[in-house]
């Protein structure tokens, strides 16, 4: 895990917990990510990249209320940490100067 | 209506299969729902052939990725079971303080054989601590004791300076700087009755009007001596030590306005100290104070009148506000000396800290038997850790089961502590226990040492409780590395294969024995020594017939106090001594051989200084004590 990069998938899955009403589980970032790039995207990479983000700090964690329709098992739902928060609005930033750099040129 | 699950559409068995062969440990819960949730919702929208391609590709996916089995533990939910295996966790602390109490049960003689051995040099350690706690950390009882100071006359000649009672009344009447108070020693029978036979002599303390309130002396029951108890006509009062209050009056609540007897005269008792509160003289508390001025009370029996006594009184001085001792010190000098009838040079006065309590040369007595204790002490703790890797050794089985069950080597060595601990727990009340019966037996060791009252205050028991840690903290040190080396195949490899915790603890276990032996041998060394040494003391020449010599210390009364008076009746004194079968002869001394003072004189002798010790005895002194003459004659 590099603590002070976040990758093109890790950034994907951050603004979907984001854009989520958080607390959110695997599966609706995982449905998210995949609606929005029109790419697929398995759990496992998912998972990774939650663990990932977890690790950086700007994610956190904790089990959910077992639910019937899961067979009594719970969810492992993820909240965006301050930090993680703090970092999109910097990455939306950064991109957006880039956005007025390209734009001037043209 | 929620449907039964078993009602849902299933994922591909296979592929189910191949999800629970995943290493995933705690995070098995959340993926298998997740992925079951998934595949249902895909078969809703997509149909069941590419749900079911989708599920084995996420479950693909899955082993191909790490996934950490174990997510950082959040704050907010704790699953149930986590960190039961992580030893710094409180789950299954009682369960392991049950296991090793079953341990320790299976295995009573090597327990108790590691309890008693421990227990004893704990014991031993605890009288040792307990001894130094009396004499050096225990307060006084003394208000601000830095700022109080004992006032020391000294001087080149016979006999040393001293002031009588209007002097010390003079002082305390005119000194400005500081506040003098003074006190005096001296022995005298007390009792609850006016019978003197049956009274212990013990020591009373005479003090001035203002001792107890300078000090900041105060009481359990009753009230301190104040001013009034010093005016003329008072009635005879005294203040009890708590020690006096317990033996002579059984701690009685009703003990306020009983009468004591103090050398058959009767006093008033109107307060009793404080238990910490002994006084400026730590060594010397005494049975009881009573105001100086009521001496006269018991003139009969002691040999001290006003306004002169037959000893100096001691001063205590402590300085006003911001005045430093040095100034106190300097306006002293300027009063006192005109005072006394010898010239200035002749006269020192020193202000001498009552805060150093215990003499250089009883302290350095005391941290050697105490590093004698603690060599000990590391005995025992050796002993008891190679009984404990003795006895880890045989447990091979049950540690590899624990660990092929899943049990974390922390918490194998958390066990080793625990057992450690109970060892080292049970051995630390050994030792407090010994604190009873053992204090006796420490006096009879270092006799030289003053009898200072020993109790389990709350230093002495955070001194067991670090030392019990600390030692069962070293002892399990062996026995964890023991744990930490073990494997759970380890039971079933042969013996002399030479596995790497075999040898571990072979090496453990020698350096511990090494340890044993070298210890064993600095204390046998120290032994022979001390024997030695106690051996040629016992058969040392010391100048007298210590066999046949018995120094009795009279306790006369009606005698008064003119000198005259007293010295006409020595002679009956000695006729009723030498009536007592088996007594050959009889004779006076003022300060006896090995007695616990004297009288230093510093003589110039040939221009040189010499400090003589002078005693004043009766003529026939040197025969009766079989002093022999290397040159001259007895008179």
């Amino acid at each position: 895990v590099k603590p002070d990069r976040l990758g093109e998938f890790e950034e994907l899955t951050l603004l979907a917990i984001c854009a989520l009403d958080a607390p959110v589980y695997g599966v609706p970032v995982q449905q998210r990510v995949e609606s929005v790039t029109g790419r697929t995207v398995t759990m496992g990479g998912v998972y990774g990249a939650l663990d990932r983000l977890e690790a950086k700090g700007l994610v956190r964690s904790r089990f959910g209320e077992p639910t019937a329709t899961r067979g009594g098992k719970r969810k492992r739902l993820y909240t965006p940490t301050a930090q993680g928060l703090r970092t999109v609005h910097e990455l939306r930033q950064v991109r957006e100067r880039l956005w007025r750099a390209i734009e001037a040129r043209q | 209506v929620t449907p039964h699950p078993s009602s849902l559409p299933r994922p591909p068995r296979f592929a189910r299969l191949l999800l629970r062969l995943r290493r995933l440990g705690r995070r098995r819960e959340d993926v298998e729902a997740d992925l079951g949730e998934l595949f249902r919702v895909r078969t809703t929208t997509w149909g069941r052939r590419r749900a079911t391609r989708r599920y084995w590709l996420d479950v693909l996916s899955l082993w191909r990725r790490p996934i950490r089995a174990e997510p950082p533990a959040s704050p907010h939910i704790t699953p149930r079971g986590v960190g039961a295996d992580r030893w710094w966790t409180p789950i299954g602390l009682l369960s392991d303080l049950r296991f090793s109490l079953r341990l320790l049960r299976k295995r009573p003689w090597t327990t108790a054989l590691a309890t008693i051995g421990l227990g004893l040099a704990m014991a031993i350690c605890t009288l040792a601590f307990s001894l130094l706690n009396a004499s050096e950390l225990k307060p006084t009882g003394v208000e601000d004791p830095d700022g109080v100071f004992a006032l020391i006359l000294s001087g080149s000649r016979a006999p040393a300076p001293a002031l009588d009672y209007r002097d010390i009344e003079h002082l305390r009447a005119t000194t400005t700087r500081s506040r003098v108070e003074a006190y005096l020693h001296d022995a005298a029978t007390v009792g609850v009755t006016d019978g003197l036979d049956d009274a212990p002599a013990q020591r009373v303390q005479f003090v001035t009007a203002g001792f107890f309130d300078m000090l900041g002396g105060r009481t359990s029951i009753g009230r301190p001596l104040a001013a009034a108890d010093a005016r003329p006509g008072a009635p005879p009062v005294a203040v009890l030590a708590q020690t006096t209050w317990l033996r002579q009056f059984d701690r009685a609540p009703d003990v306020l306005g009983r009468t004591i007897h103090v050398a058959g005269a009767p006093f008033t008792i109107v307060g009793v100290a404080r238990p910490e509160f002994t006084g400026p003289a730590r060594y010397s508390t005494p049975a009881l104070w009573i105001p100086i001025e009521q001496a006269r009370f018991v003139h009969e029996y002691l040999d001290i009148g006003l306004p002169r006594w037959s000893q100096p009184a001691r001063l205590v001085v402590r300085p006003n506000g911001h005045v430093a001792p040095a100034q106190a010190l300097e306006e002293l000098r300027g009063r006192i000396l005109p005072l006394l009838s010898v010239a200035d040079d002749d006269v020192r006065l020193t202000l001498d800290d009552i805060g150093n309590r215990m003499s250089t040369s009883d302290l350095a007595i005391v941290v050697v038997v105490g590093a004698i204790f603690a060599l000990v002490l590391l005995l025992a703790a050796a002993n008891v850790a190679n009984l404990q890797l003795a006895a880890a050794s045989t447990r091979g089985h049950e540690i590899g089961t624990r660990l092929a069950i899943g049990a974390s080597r922390g918490r194998l060595v958390r066990q080793m502590l625990i057992e450690s601990l109970l060892v080292s727990g049970a051995a630390g009340l050994l030792g407090l226990l010994a604190l009873g019966w053992g204090t006796p037996l420490v006096y009879w060791i270092l006799r030289g040492l003053p009898r200072l009252p020993i109790d389990a205050d709350w230093r002495v028991l955070l001194f067991v409780g670090l030392v019990s840690l600390y030692v069962g903290v070293v002892t399990a040190v062996a026995p964890a590395r023991f744990a930490l080396t073990a494997t759970a195949a380890g039971p079933l490899r042969r013996p002399d294969s030479g596995s790497r915790s075999a040898t571990g603890n072979g090496r453990a276990r020698s350096a511990l024995v090494s340890a044993q032996a070298a210890a064993s041998l600095v204390l046998l060394v120290l032994t022979a020594l001390l024997t030695r040494s106690l051996v040629t003391a016992t058969r040392l020449d010391v100048g007298f017939d210590v066999d046949q010599t018995l120094i009795v210390m009279p306790g006369v009364r009606g005698f008064g106090t003119d000198p005259g008076r007293m010295a006409a009746r020595w002679p009956e004194i000695v006729e009723r001594i030498n009536a007592v079968p088996g007594v050959e002869s009889t004779a006076f001394s003022q300060y006896p051989p090995f007695g616990s003072s004297w009288a230093p004189h510093i003589l110039e002798i040939n221009g040189e200084s010499r400090t003589l010790l002078r005693d004043r005895t009766s003529s026939g002194f040197f025969a009766t004590a079989g002093i022999s003459f290397t040159e001259g004659r007895a008179y």
